[in-house]
């Protein structure tokens, strides 16, 4: 089974569902774009009486921001149908029409469906990055950019296997869509700068930890950026800290994606197998 | 080729009760309500054979079809398609090449895209070669009409169409077996006729092996040499439609009009009961009796000599009604 | 004997009631998603405030704005929480709005009960219990002082007159249903701008100064920033008064614009069938 030849067919016939009826593709562009501007818009205005925080400066929260949206766009585009399947579609039959097939079963889930608001997210986030990156001191050296860019590649699955972990839940229970909302919805923690956890309290402390490790949203952005706007630093890692070395930060990206990606795939698995032992 | 060997299923789903009292007990109890879907069940079909799967709603049709399409797991028992068992993950694989499926009330379709698209992912899925496939949609076409349908969107045709669409799916990468979920179910006589008789020609030309489950009788009369009925998780009759006649006997109905009533006791006694007469609700007058034990013509004597006869019809065999009688019994 | 018209309205608000029980492992999870962003949002304010020196930022100190933020929160689950949306776009995809209309009731009429059961349910199960926790909380560990009587009172009206406006809202906005397919994009957008233009999100105080001309008179304002100014009294009762008006019109004004596209949708079925 050619599964690379195999995506993109389906990804062109999910697309073409898409552009079948592009008014209201546009419309769920909008949706998301609105979504983050208003999140954005409201980070604005609450940092616009202090214009920074801590060592982040108002554009490289902007920056840090744009940047995330693009690994986040890229997940939301190419998996969104798991939503779907959290919120009742396995009850529903969707999910044996995909058992007769002689194919991966999460491959169909996530390849028949195309999320454009995704493309938003990621078009935003280049404009954000376009608008901000002028106005801080962005080191364009390949021994920097080289890192960033492949852990940003990678980054799309720490939310990828977050998500397809969450869904698994709803063999279970049938819906596990509220509590999968809950967790996914951590990642607007990603969206500021975690330096702002890092506060000396014990809570603070706890959710600094959690955002790089557990559900490691905080390493999409943040730590890549933060060896790349203050090289030199030392970065708080647990009891320790690490050096701001940006192949460093790039290994521990590509490691803690891909050993997410594996638990989540394993507890899918697991999980489907209840499915034909529960039923529906 | 198929072989179901003593399956049985139960779910567990949790108890929920109905009103406000109820809901907040709820919070505090772990009832669940244990059902067994399917229970003991044990037959074998053998290739090319056309097997017609009877039973009213929530007898554990679908059930035992999901579990020979590996969907379910069963409880206990083992279910081997050509040796190999189709809810196991690693052996299904290859199964899954060989068998179709058809849902009657749910399409495989791509529902915005042209229908043509959705065949050209299935080739791609099946691996099919570009000949192989071009030969296959050819024979389809000419079994099923296709080709006007090709360019216009699943979602603009009719159900009869649709239905036809979704077999021609069920069969591009010519499958050894074909399961068939009520695939007449909402269609209109015509519709239906074609659909049989393509079913009927793709178990001439490949020997298709072909399960059907349905509720429509007259399906399972036209297509069907073979029956499996089930009721309430149990296998009540596994036979051919010829035996299933001789076994409950040559039932044969006759419907009288008149405007003048019949006493229905009296004409019960005057036959030894040999007949049964029903007021039906459209009304005529149904009498039933088996032709193996009475011939007809007393009985045609006995409702001239007493009714004033506006119309009168003859009916053969009903499968309903040996089936109304075969879950009156229970057991056969 | 004499039949109260609004007894057949009353099923529904009892339905609806019921269904907030019957969801409620799922409620509790939302609400816990309203916990985490509150946290978020306390971090946050806490660093913004650290940088500014713990002053006041726009006429809120740190904890008058976590008690701000968390009330929203709070507000917003007994006011926000209707299935007007979701109920009329479903009826509209799946073409129920023909057998809807066969029933003796007033369409709008039953979506506006259903909600009122769902306010009545969030409230007394959630809110309630939450609310006093919050308060000892912002008492005891930030050092506010205790609600006024008639702020209290005067929020919950507010917030009655919020839901009529968002509930209106939602329902006119659902009609869109019959243009587009993609309500779940119209969905977003409309959060987004909800939250952001009532005030939930941000308080209207750090708006630029033109936007402050016209944002609070904007029928949004009455979702969440008159009744969180009000009950942390930061009006005086005059003021709050005046603010209820401005919301009571709004609630009146929606909900009767509602009821016109609610006829127009009638007319509409009518003539080309669900």
């Amino acid at each position: 089974m050619n599964y690379l030849k195999l995506y993109p067919k389906y990804f062109k016939m999910a697309l073409k569902s898409k552009l079948m009826y592009r008014a209201d593709s546009l419309i769920g562009l909008l949706g998301l774009v609105c979504s983050n501007a208003a999140t954005f818009l409201t980070l604005y205005l609450a940092t616009l009486p202090v214009q920074r925080l801590g060592n982040w400066e108002f554009f490289n929260i902007m920056f840090l921001y744009g940047f995330l949206l693009l690994p986040m766009g890229l997940d939301h585009a190419l998996t969104d149908r798991l939503w779907n399947y959290a919120g009742g579609l396995i009850n529903e039959g969707e999910l044996d029409r995909i058992l007769m097939k002689p194919l991966n079963p999460l491959f169909q889930m996530c390849a028949e469906f195309f999320q454009e608001g995704g493309v938003g997210e990621m078009l935003l986030g280049v404009i954000f990055m376009c608008v901000s990156g002028p106005f801080i001191h962005l080191d364009m050296s390949f021994n920097v950019v080289f890192p960033i860019a492949i852990g940003a590649l990678f980054s799309p699955l720490i939310y990828f296997s977050i998500k397809l972990f969450m869904m698994s839940i709803a063999f279970y229970n049938g819906r596990s869509l509220a509590l999968m909302s809950g967790v996914y919805n951590m990642k607007e923690f990603g969206k500021y700068p975690v330096s702002i956890y890092h506060n000396g309290s014990a809570v603070g402390g706890i959710i600094y930890n959690l955002l790089l490790f557990v559900l490691p949203f905080g390493l999409v952005g943040y730590l890549p950026l933060s060896a790349q706007m203050f090289p030199g630093e030392r970065i708080p890692l647990l009891w320790f800290s690490i050096p701001a070395n940006n192949y460093l930060i790039m290994g521990l990206i590509i490691g803690v994606a891909l050993a997410q990606t594996v638990i989540a795939y394993l507890f899918f698995l697991h999980s489907l197998k209840r499915y034909s032992s529960a039923g529906a | 080729m198929i072989e179901v060997k003593h399956v049985s299923k139960t779910f567990s789903k949790p108890y929920r009760e109905p009103g406000l009292a109820g809901a907040f007990r709820t919070l505090f109890t772990k009832k669940k309500i244990i059902t067994k879907a399917v229970d003991d069940i044990s037959f074998t079909v053998g290739e090319g054979e056309i097997v017609g799967y009877i039973g009213s709603n929530g007898a554990g049709k679908s059930t035992t079809i999901k579990m020979m399409t590996g969907i379910l797991t069963p409880t206990s028992g083992e279910i081997l398609i050509e040796g190999k068992r189709p809810y196991d993950h690693r052996e299904r694989k290859t199964i899954l090449q060989d068998i179709g499926v058809v849902f009657g009330q749910r399409t495989q379709l791509w529902w915005d895209l042209p229908l043509r698209d959705s065949f050209d992912l299935y080739r791609d899925i099946y691996g099919m070669s570009q000949a192989e496939y071009e030969q296959r949609l050819d024979y389809l076409d000419r079994l099923l009409g296709l080709k006007p349908l090709m360019l216009s969107q699943v979602k603009t045709l009719s159900l009869g169409q649709r239905m036809r669409a979704d077999l021609a799916a069920s069969l591009i990468h010519n499958p050894k077996i074909l399961f068939l979920d009520e695939p007449t179910i909402g269609l209109d006589v015509l519709v239906k006729e074609k659909i049989t008789e393509a079913i009927r020609q793709i178990n001439r030309d490949g020997h298709t092996t072909i399960i059907l489950t349905t509720h429509d009788m007259k399906d399972i009369q036209n297509l069907c040499k073979r029956l499996i009925i089930i009721d309430e998780g149990h296998l009540l009759y596994d036979g051919t439609l010829a035996d299933i006649k001789k076994r409950f006997g040559d039932i044969r109905h006759i419907f009288v009009l008149s405007s003048d009533r019949l006493d229905l006791e009296e004409a019960t006694k005057a036959f030894g009961g040999r007949v049964s007469f029903v007021m039906l609700d459209d009304g005529y007058l149904e009498a039933s009796y088996n032709a193996d034990e009475i011939g007809a013509d007393p009985i045609y004597k006995f409702l001239l000599a007493k009714l004033n006869v506006k119309d009168l019809k003859v009916d053969e065999t009903t499968l309903s009604s040996i089936v109304r009688k075969i879950y009156e019994a229970k057991s056969v | 004997m004499r039949r109260n018209p609004f007894k057949k309205y009353l099923g529904f608000i009892k339905g609806s009631f019921l269904s907030v029980l019957a969801f409620r492992i799922e409620i509790l999870a939302w609400i816990l998603q309203d916990v985490l962003n509150v946290v978020i949002l306390v971090f946050l304010w806490f660093a913004i405030y650290q940088q500014n020196g713990d002053a006041s930022i726009n006429s809120f100190t740190y904890p008058q704005m976590i008690s701000y933020l968390i009330m929203a929160s709070l507000t917003n689950q007994w006011i926000g929480n209707s299935d007007t949306f979701s109920g009329v776009s479903r009826d509209i995809t799946r073409g129920d709005i023909a057998t809807s209309l066969t029933r003796p009731l007033s369409y709008r009429g039953r979506y506006y009960a259903a909600s009122f059961g769902s306010l009545l349910a969030n409230f007394f199960l959630f809110f309630v219990p939450l609310f006093v926790i919050c308060q000892f909380v912002f008492v005891y560990a930030l050092g506010l002082a205790w609600p006024l009587w008639y702020n209290v009172i005067f929020y919950l009206l507010a917030g009655l007159l919020g839901m009529t406006i968002i509930d209106s809202f939602d329902f006119i906005i659902a009609q869109l249903g019959f243009k587009t397919n993609s309500l779940f994009g119209i969905f977003i957008m409309k959060l987004a701008l909800f939250s952001f233009l009532s005030g939930a999100a941000i308080p209207f105080s750090f708006f630029p100064s033109w936007a402050q001309l016209f944002l609070p008179y904007l029928p949004f304002g009455g979702l969440s920033s008159t009744p969180l100014n009000i009950f942390l009294g930061r009006f005086s009762p005059l003021e709050s008064l005046q603010w209820l008006a401005v919301s009571a019109g709004w609630a009146v004004v929606l909900y009767s614009l509602s009821l016109l596209t609610n006829n127009l949708m009638i007319k509409h079925v009518e003539s080309v069938g669900g």
